[in-house]
């Protein structure tokens, strides 16, 4: 056989086999590739300071504290390495157990370090002030971790800063200021006055939040699922991507961000720019205006009186109201009113499509 | 070893032209930004004076492939196969005059940013981002980029001489066998990378500066690397194997 022929039928063999394979596999026969250069470490959170953090040796400590409230309302903990489990019990004194890990290429620097840390409390008239005081701190520890699970009155106000690790709160009553960065956050079961979450880096699950004051909640660079929540909420979201469910009145800022709202029972008021925003079950007046957005909303069914004033400019718009759509120049405009056209249904995008359901 | 010597030099004369033109090229457009400096944004000048380094490696898959049809081309092929060097070392001297070339206009690059721009924005780095952190990630950056500049290389080399084995369409040829030969690297990597688990993963330390700034150590696994750099190996010896025992010129 010529070498010719050999040649052509391995490249048609392997042709055959590659067309197949793309055919059953698709792009996973180049994503496979990528996929084993990774290893358990890439869904690590484990994020440390600064480079000089990192040390060959750990030592880890166990220390518990009781602190006795004594009419004061406020807890702060200001945790700048590691993890924060508090939950609300009906109950009169704090209860604290504390993990302290102490980080250094020293063995012998480590655990000497670890037998003079400690829980300390700070107490004024109405505070209650939780830290790991690091005194005298060796130039060879690297750094401290404190792993914190409380258990506290119900009825504190909590003002809790964590970062690079957990922070879990569960059944409080009179509000909280909440901040977590670099790992995740979830927040369950909250009610009283102010209640302010603000968590960037670390996806947010939020859910349960009783009838009250508006809220504020900051979230960046992380994913965010938000519930049951049976107060306004003012949000302010960038760079992630926000999911709402059964909530009322909603204020919302976001960039770079995709947000989609289920079960919406009050209004609907959302300034956006580099993200698509998704609303189901409309029932009350929305204003949606956006940049560089794809915006969709599907009317409830229980919604009468309403009048529809929807415009895109160098982008679409796509209804099943049966209404004309009004082109000029570089923008589509559309308006619809059933009933009285009570509730206003504004839509404004630019460079973005609108849907109408 | 003298008869590489003088297949590299041999080879180093035949691009020598288009390495002066690279290099002319790449210095016309660094003195443009240096002209430019003092009226556009220094960030602009600093991110454009990169761009010729985007080229490079299509410049390799083209020099790769110019590498043996050029033999053909000149009708040099003849006396190329009469010496008496195995396939591997005529292949070896022509990777290696390619690698000098690819070296030696990023050396060139490198050094006219350097040159051209204002390099006061290193003092005002902050001070977490220590000179040892900037010089591994330089070092081993360009370590990567210019692996990646010569797999084109080599795979390209490849395909011309498959298509040498026809008479005609051997342009299209070269093209599906470059394509196919993509496939079967990537493909074969992954199924046999599971081998070289044992080998240790490469630590690699990102920053993210988003108001503060964090350090995060991730490993990535090296065994899909090295399975992809045998197949490399593998193809250009099985190139070198088709130079030396089946082509006819």
């Amino acid at each position: 056989m010529k070498k010719t022929t050999i040649v052509t039928v391995l490249i048609i063999i392997l042709l055959g086999i590659m067309v197949t394979d793309l055919n059953f596999a698709g792009s996973d026969v180049f994503e496979l590739f990528f996929r084993r250069l990774e290893t358990d470490s890439f869904n690590e959170q484990s994020v440390s300071l600064n480079e000089e953090n990192k040390a060959d040796y750990k030592h880890s400590i166990n220390r518990d504290l009781v602190i006795k409230r004594n009419g004061r309302d406020k807890f702060i903990i200001n945790n700048d390495l590691g993890s924060i489990k508090i939950t609300g019990e009906d109950r009169d004194n704090i209860d604290i157990k504390a993990k302290i890990t102490i980080y250094s290429n020293k063995k012998e620097v480590a655990e000497n370090y670890s037998k003079k840390l400690d829980i300390k409390s700070l107490k004024d008239t109405n505070n209650i002030e939780v830290n790991v005081p690091e005194k005298n701190r060796p130039e060879e520890v690297k750094s401290v971790k404190v792993d914190y699970i409380i258990k506290a009155p119900e009825s504190l106000y909590l003002q809790l800063k964590n970062k690079y690790g957990l922070l879990e709160v569960n059944n409080f009553v009179n509000g909280v200021n909440l901040s977590n960065k670099y790992q995740e956050s979830s927040i369950q079961n909250i009610s009283g006055e102010n209640i302010i979450i603000n968590n960037k880096f670390g996806s947010l699950t939020l859910s349960d939040v009783s009838e009250g004051k508006e809220m504020k909640i900051t979230t960046a660079y992380n994913k965010s699922k938000i519930q049951n929540i049976a107060r306004d909420i003012k949000i302010n979201a960038s760079y992630g991507g926000t999911n709402l469910y059964n909530t009322e009145n909603i204020v919302l800022e976001s960039k770079y961000t995709d947000i989609e709202i289920n079960q919406i029972n009050g209004t609907l008021d959302a300034d956006i720019e580099f993200g698509n925003i998704e609303v189901n079950d409309i029932k009350n007046s929305t204003r949606i205006d956006g940049k560089y957005t794809d915006v969709t909303v599907t009317l409830s069914r229980e919604l009468e009186d309403y009048k529809i004033g929807a415009e895109t400019k160098y982008g679409d718009i796509r209804s099943n109201l049966n209404e004309n759509i009004e082109k000029e120049e570089n923008s589509k405009k559309l308006t619809y009113t059933k009933g009285t056209g009570k509730k206003k249904i504004d839509l404004k995008t630019s460079y973005g499509d609108l849907n109408i359901k | 070893m003298k008869s590489f010597l003088s297949l590299y030099k041999k080879e180093i004369r035949s691009m020598f032209f288009f390495m002066i033109v690279s290099i002319l090229i790449v210095l016309s457009w660094e003195l443009f930004l240096f002209y430019k400096s003092s009226v556009w944004p220094s960030g602009l000048v600093l991110g454009l004076s990169f761009l010729p380094v985007s080229f490079f490696p299509l410049i390799m898959l083209w020099q790769g492939y110019q590498s043996y049809r050029y033999e053909w081309k000149d009708d040099t092929i003849y006396m190329l196969l009469t010496l008496p060097s195995p396939g591997w070392k005529i292949s070896l001297a022509k990777l290696a005059a390619g690698f000098s070339y690819y070296l030696s206009v990023i050396l060139f690059t490198v050094f006219m940013i350097f040159l051209v721009n204002d390099k006061t924005f290193i003092s005002d780095l902050p001070s977490y981002i220590s000179r040892s952190y900037i010089y591994k990630s330089v070092f081993f950056g360009g370590l990567f980029y210019l692996v990646f500049g010569m797999i084109p290389y080599v795979l390209s080399q490849f395909s011309c001489l498959v298509s040498r084995f026809y008479s005609k369409f051997k342009g299209l040829i070269s093209i599906v066998v470059f394509i196919l030969t993509n496939y079967v690297i990537y493909r074969v990597a992954s199924l046999v990378a599971p081998i070289f688990n044992w080998v240790p993963n490469i630590p690699v330390t990102n920053i993210a500066v988003n108001g503060e700034a964090t350090f995060q150590t991730i490993h990535i696994n090296s065994a899909p690397i090295i399975s992809l750099v045998l197949m490399i190996i593998f193809i250009f010896y099985l190139g070198s194997l088709l130079l030396e025992k089946h082509l006819e010129v």
